[in-house]
């Protein structure tokens, strides 16, 4: 890169931003000059004049939103908005203010984690003084694995509604029966805790940041990426063979198959780590094969590879035997394969409105889209409304069609593939197992804030002053609820008072 | 552990090495856009990494690489008051809050903090943004 590169960049920021308008103008004259036929010349453009295009017309609603204009300005600004929509419904999206539900920090985090499969670290000081208190004590192997009844502790009922967490059980189970922590904390413990417990379950060393709790190919994408090939795999392939190399040439069929073999085998769609192999024996294939060992007298140049004798050859770091090249002995090009982004269509705040929250994380609600559209398209618009002094409402591009799974241009018709994930059994199975498994956040809290006091006085645990302060703060919360469970506040409220009491004439003595 | 270990075997993109002028650059944009100068500990950084993306996951920098440009993307996208947008991923953005000198993991759809870590946690910092959570 010449040197200075970024300074030019950047060159109209520096200088205060005054914007080269007449070149703007001269831009946007020839974007309206025809506006009625807009969407005809749009939808030949490549995707990169296409984004520009969006970011200009975005940028001349926006300001206009900022400080209205009058005249020729004006008149861009409402075309430009019209124009947006229109390429908002081509793409099959439109712009959505309402149905939002607002999640408890708690119930996002756990969303996140089960999207990624994996947890990070949690600070000292987000441990609960309970679980601090049981961990000193605890006993390695002094209770059984089945004396860890997770269901009888309220946060790790809000974990279980995920089928992720409910995977991982026996290995939590485990992990507390090697430390040996009372297994009464599971009563009292946190969200926070129970993250904490995670990580340590399956880190390896103690240096580490984030660690994977689950395999990656059990992660919510690589689940989703199998889900469409298993349904709709031919689907995508058609779809696939379509698009062109970064040369204008077509994707090599090879190219293609190899690509729809490692999806569907591993939910990878990276496309940096695919072997494209042949499908056909050729004479290099089986000069190789013959090198490294193996008996290729049945094999004959033009016949078709057996798919398992693929899927060995690649399971056993040996694919490049069979490696496919072109007529001129290159590498086949792969810059025509989607490298898709995960987009969940229904935000995480949305959840909760349905039936249960795991349903963010379903297949049914997850698209894969190109990278460039997801950005600087659909993420374009998301947006942070204030109503009145407190209330805040969110607005963002949703995709129209709920069996859109893969959306590879702005084209909602050509260059995306619809799947219905939601009516096949092996879902519908999975969807009732967590409808079974739904619990109300809140009603889960107050229980484990009642829970706390038993336990407290059970074990007589002094608490510190921290605890009484946070816990009058979440009673007054829980207080200012409609139907909270009056009785439980009470005893909550005594224990409080008592601690608050004792600590009290700790210091006048 | 550092974030730069945790980074190092994955297949990330990155942006150009950084140049002195080009964070000069950067800070001087930020500030008459009304933010702030970067805080040490992410200049720092960038020395180290001018910007990362990778499966979905952004890291800015003072790089001439659209997806990654610390000025482009806090003018484009919206974030919460008082903070400079250092990263994002599908569901949170990673910000430095100027006023209370700390970063922050912000929910994308409220702007909810769910993270806070003080400046000389930024490795825990980069790795929640990094790991979507």
């Amino acid at each position: 890169m010449s040197r200075g590169k970024y300074a030019r960049k950047h060159r109209r920021e520096l200088e205060n931003r005054v914007a080269d308008r007449t070149q703007h103008h001269k831009l946007l004259d020839k974007i309206f000059e025809d506006s009625s036929h807009f969407l005809d010349k749009f939808k030949i453009l490549n995707i990169d004049t296409q984004i520009k295009i969006v970011r200009l017309l975005y940028d001349i609603v926006k300001k206009e939103e900022g400080s209205p204009s009058f005249g020729k300005e004006r008149f861009y600004a409402q075309e430009a908005q019209n124009l947006l929509e229109s390429v908002q419904a081509f793409a099959g999206c439109s712009y959505d203010t309402s149905n939002f539900y607002p999640l408890a920090k708690d119930e996002k985090r756990l969303i996140r984690m089960e999207c990624s499969g994996t947890i990070n670290r949690r600070k000292d000081d987000e441990l609960s003084f309970l679980f601090r208190h049981f961990s000193k004590q605890a006993e390695p192997g002094k209770y059984s694995q089945s004396s860890y009844k997770l269901l009888a502790s309220p946060s790790w009922k809000v974990f279980h509604q995920f089928e992720s967490y409910r995977s991982i059980e026996p290995d939590i189970r485990k992990y507390l029966q090697q430390t040996g922590i009372n297994p009464d904390a599971l009563k009292v413990m946190t969200i926070n805790d129970f993250c904490e417990i995670i990580f340590q379950t399956y880190k390896k060393d103690n240096s580490e940041l984030v660690v994977n709790f689950l395999p990656k190919t059990e992660s919510i994408k690589s689940k989703q990426v199998k889900a469409i090939m298993k349904y709709a795999g031919k689907e995508y392939e058609t779809l696939l063979l379509k698009r062109r190399n970064a040369d204008g040439t077509k994707l090599d069929p090879r190219v293609v198959k190899s690509f729809c073999n490692m999806t569907k085998r591993f939910g990878c769609d990276d496309v940096d780590s695919l072997i494209v192999t042949e499908d056909k024996y050729t004479e290099r294939a089986i000069n190789d094969l013959k090198n490294a060992g193996f008996d290729v007298s049945t094999m004959k140049v033009g016949e078709p590879i057996p798919q398992e004798f693929i899927d060995y050859l690649i399971d056993t770091n040996q694919a490049t035997l069979i490696l496919a090249y072109d007529e001129n002995g290159n590498q086949l090009d792969k810059s025509g394969l989607p490298r898709t982004q995960f987009h969940h269509n229904h935000a995480v705040m949305l959840a909760g409105k349905g039936d249960t929250i795991a349903a963010v994380n379903y297949p049914n609600n997850g698209i894969d889209v190109e990278p460039r559209i997801h950005q600087e398209f659909i993420h374009l618009f998301d947006r942070i409304l204030h109503s009145g002094d407190i209330e805040q409402i969110s607005a963002r591009l949703n995709i129209q069609n709920k069996d859109m799974r893969v959306l590879l241009g702005f084209n909602a018709e050509k260059d995306a593939l619809y799947c219905d994930l939601e009516n096949n059994p092996e879902f519908q199975r999975r969807k009732l197992k967590d409808l079974k498994c739904k619990v109300n956040y809140f009603d889960m809290m107050q229980e484990r804030m009642q829970n706390e006091a038993v336990v407290i006085a059970k074990y007589q645990i002094d608490c510190p002053r921290s605890y009484i302060k946070e816990g009058y703060r979440n009673l007054r919360e829980i207080k200012s609820t409609p139907n909270y469970n009056k009785e439980a506040m009470r005893q909550i409220e005594k224990l409080l008072k008592n601690q608050h009491t004792s600590k009290k004439k700790g210091k006048s003595r | 552990m550092k974030f730069a270990d945790l980074v190092k075997d994955k297949n990330i993109a990155k942006g150009e090495d950084l140049e002195a002028e080009a964070l000069i650059v950067a800070q001087k944009v930020l500030c008459n856009m009304g933010l702030s100068l970067l805080p040490k500990s992410f200049t720092d950084f960038l020395h180290l990494y001018n910007g990362i993306k990778y499966d979905g996951i952004y890291i800015l920098g003072a790089t001439v690489d659209d997806d990654m440009d610390i000025i482009d993307k806090n003018e484009q996208m919206d974030k919460p008051q008082n903070t400079i947008l250092l990263g994002y991923n599908e569901f949170d953005l990673l910000c430095y809050n100027f006023e209370l000198k700390q970063y922050q993991i912000v929910d994308r759809s409220d702007f909810k903090i769910m993270e806070t870590y003080n400046e000389d946690e930024m490795d825990e910092a980069l790795a929640a943004i990094f790991s979507a959570q």
